[in-house]
């Protein structure tokens, strides 16, 4: 008997028993759909983190901020809450720095066509977005040039931008902050921590350093961008760096290289989020593991069942590994059909997880290609004992059987 | 096919149980023969052994000259699908499937390819007089029908034997004529035929009748054409 006979005979027994055919496949369905999903967002959340702390820019940049924004403590003499001209202009004179920028960091109410939102407003050089780590959906990021030349633009986080706007784009539109009109340009999703601050969906403002010091002179800089120069040892400039700057505020914990704290943060979300895929991928192999013990406990009721129709089948000329073949299709044929409707159902998650969240959740073909192999897998092992034990029937036995 | 010294136990709760005692029987290519016995003499027993179904407990059992007790399980099958053709009394068609592939069946084990398998299953059903039933299931057919069936799947690897356990049992008088004059045909045209039955009548339409009672055989002659 071939291979496609044998399918479409194990289709016509599974499809006499319908519903018990479902049910036996819903371990392996709710198993393969919950491992497809998993992964799928798990490695959707790692990408997003992960290109976060490769990000070029961010190699390249230190990071350095008053230590008492970091560590609060009670007020101290010589304590340093934010960084002064002077000390950019100290940062400028190193050689090895490429270029010095600094990021503010303030709330203030933002307001557009009647609606007021309380906002925390970012402000900093270009590359803001990878410093403040977002990531523009529409329209555009704000250029060199718009900070040089003090421009009232400004890119609002999707959250926010629902709060003014509703559903209508926010590009294009006009906000007032802090009483100044300012045109946003763009529109934008953290990239950060993963999941967790797009399910938070902060009120964000992003703008030109520039433009936000001329709104709000008296905000202090709270961090301060240095990109260092290709080919110049990061580490050590950052060390030379901050204890200059420790020497003239006259405080040996003044300032702090905030960079490897950040990707301390992001090392340990990424690793959460990995041992999380793997709690949850192992819960789900459980969930295979215990639909794979269904589907041999099904077999082994039906081998029962069909005790005459394997002595009929015997009387006639079946030889044991047909009828071995015979109810191994049949598992294979469950499971399998259990995988394709969990992997039909796992896409179903991700893209759903996708578009709620917009992380870059995607299920890739190696993924289904194995889940489905994985599948057939657990139908082979599964059906070999009830399989084994059809084929090792006695003929007449089995044909005698009522 | 011969049966020499032929022994059948069952190991039953009450002990040890003899069906067959010191059977021995030749059965020629081309005969017609039919076994006759009451109930429970083990006519059952005797023809499962000559079907290769089931082997003796003692003697030996040879067929075409081959020790069944030598071979394993997938030869004694392959004797079954080319040689042997079993009639049941209970049918015993596979009842999620047409006519058509019920008879197909004998044929899908041998590999017959497809289109040949169907064309030869539908001629064989034309045959027993179901041309025009071919794709009913066995509950949409009467028992008279139901038996046409089994003997066309019996037919469908032109085997060297026919071993037909009751095949009349479940009918009336009527179509149980009409199918041992199907069996009549066959044999006619070269088919060893064994018929197990209780009745007399229809053992009468045999050439050579065996008695059996208690598992032993008790006389074994040629039926004189009435
Ligand atoms: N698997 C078995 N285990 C125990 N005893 C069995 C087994 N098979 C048959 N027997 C016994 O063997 C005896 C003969 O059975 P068999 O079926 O051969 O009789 P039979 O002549 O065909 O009877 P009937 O005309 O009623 O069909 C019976 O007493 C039966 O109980
Ligand atoms: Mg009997």
């Amino acid at each position: 008997m071939n291979l496609a006979e044998m399918v479409l005979s194990a289709w016509d027994a599974l499809r006499a028993n319908k519903l018990r055919s479902v049910l036996t496949m819903l371990g392996i369905w709710i198993g393969v759909a919950s491992i497809i999903a998993i992964f799928a967002i798990g490695q959707g959340g790692q990408s997003a983190v992960v290109s976060v702390i490769e990000s070029q820019r961010l190699q390249r940049t230190i990071q350095i901020l008053p230590r008492e924004w970091i560590e609060p403590g009670l007020p101290q003499p010589g304590q340093v809450l934010s960084i002064s001209d002077a000390d950019l202009a100290l940062a400028r004179s190193f050689s090895g720095v490429a270029s010095v920028g600094y990021t503010l960091y303030g709330q203030g109410p933002v307001s557009a066509v009647g609606h007021t939102v309380n906002a925390s407003i970012q402000a900093g050089p270009a590359d803001l977005d990878e410093l403040a780590r977002f990531m523009v959906v529409q329209g555009r990021m704000f250029t060199a040039t718009d900070v040089v030349a003090h421009r009232p633009v400004a890119l609002v986080s999707q959250s926010l931008a629902k709060k003014l706007f509703g559903a209508a784009s926010p590009v294009g539109r006009t906000v007032q902050v802090g009483g100044h009109p300012v045109h946003v340009i763009g529109e934008t999703v953290s990239t950060q921590l993963g999941i967790l601050s797009t399910l938070l969906g902060a009120d964000e403002i992003y703008m030109p350093a520039t433009t936000c010091r001329d709104f709000f002179p008296w905000w202090s800089i709270t961090e301060m961008d240095v990109e260092v120069a290709p080919g110049v040892d990061k580490a050590d400039l950052s060390r030379r760096l901050v204890t200059a700057l420790n020497v003239r505020a006259g405080n040996p914990d003044a300032f702090v290289d905030s960079s490897g704290l950040w990707t301390g943060i992001e090392h340990m979300v990424d690793t959460v989020t990995r041992i999380l895929t793997w709690i949850i991928g192992a819960v789900a192999g459980i969930a295979l593991l215990v639909g794979g013990v269904g589907v041999m406990n099904i077999m082994l009721v039906s081998v029962a069942e069909r005790t005459q129709e394997i002595g009929i089948r015997a009387s006639i000329g079946a030889r044991p590994r047909d009828i071995l073949a015979q109810f191994l299709v049949e598992a294979v044929v469950i499971t399998s059909l259990g995988g394709v409707a969990g992997i039909g159902t796992g896409i179903g998650v991700a893209a759903a997880v996708r578009a709620i969240t917009g992380l870059p959740v995607g299920v890739g073909w190696p993924v289904v290609i194995g889940s489905f192999a994985f599948s057939a897998w657990i139908g082979l092992i599964c059906g070999l004992y009830p399989a084994m034990k059809a084929a090792r029937m006695n003929p007449i036995d089995a044909l005698r059987y009522e | 096919m011969q049966l020499s010294s032929v022994f059948k136990h069952y190991s039953t709760g009450a002990g040890r149980l003899t069906v067959l005692r010191d059977v021995s029987l030749t059965i020629a290519a081309g005969e017609f023969v039919s076994v006759i016995g009451p109930s429970g003499s083990g006519k059952s027993t005797l023809m499962h052994i000559l079907g290769c179904l089931d082997v003796p407990s003692e003697g030996t059992y040879r067929f075409q000259d081959l020790n069944v007790g030598t071979l394993d399980a997938s030869a004694l099958a392959r004797i079954r699908n080319r040689e042997i053709g079993f009639v049941f009394q209970n049918f015993y068609l596979l009842p999620r499937m047409s006519a058509l592939r019920n008879v197909e069946l004998p044929m899908v084990y041998r590999g017959v390819p497809r289109a040949e398998r169907r064309r030869r299953a539908e001629a064989l059903l034309e045959r027993v007089g179901l041309a025009d039933r071919i794709h009913h299931l066995p509950n949409e057919l009467s028992g008279g029908q139901r038996q046409r069936v089994a003997i066309a799947r019996a037919l469908a690897n032109d085997p060297a034997v026919i071993l037909a356990d009751e095949p009349t049992g479940a009918l009336d008088t009527q179509t149980g004529r009409e199918i041992m004059a199907l069996f009549r045909a066959l044999n006619e045209q070269g088919v060893t035929v064994v018929v197990i039955t209780h009745d007399p009548d229809v053992a009468r339409t045999a050439r050579r009748m065996i008695r059996l009672v208690d598992g032993r055989i008790v006389s074994d002659g040629r039926v004189e054409e009435s």
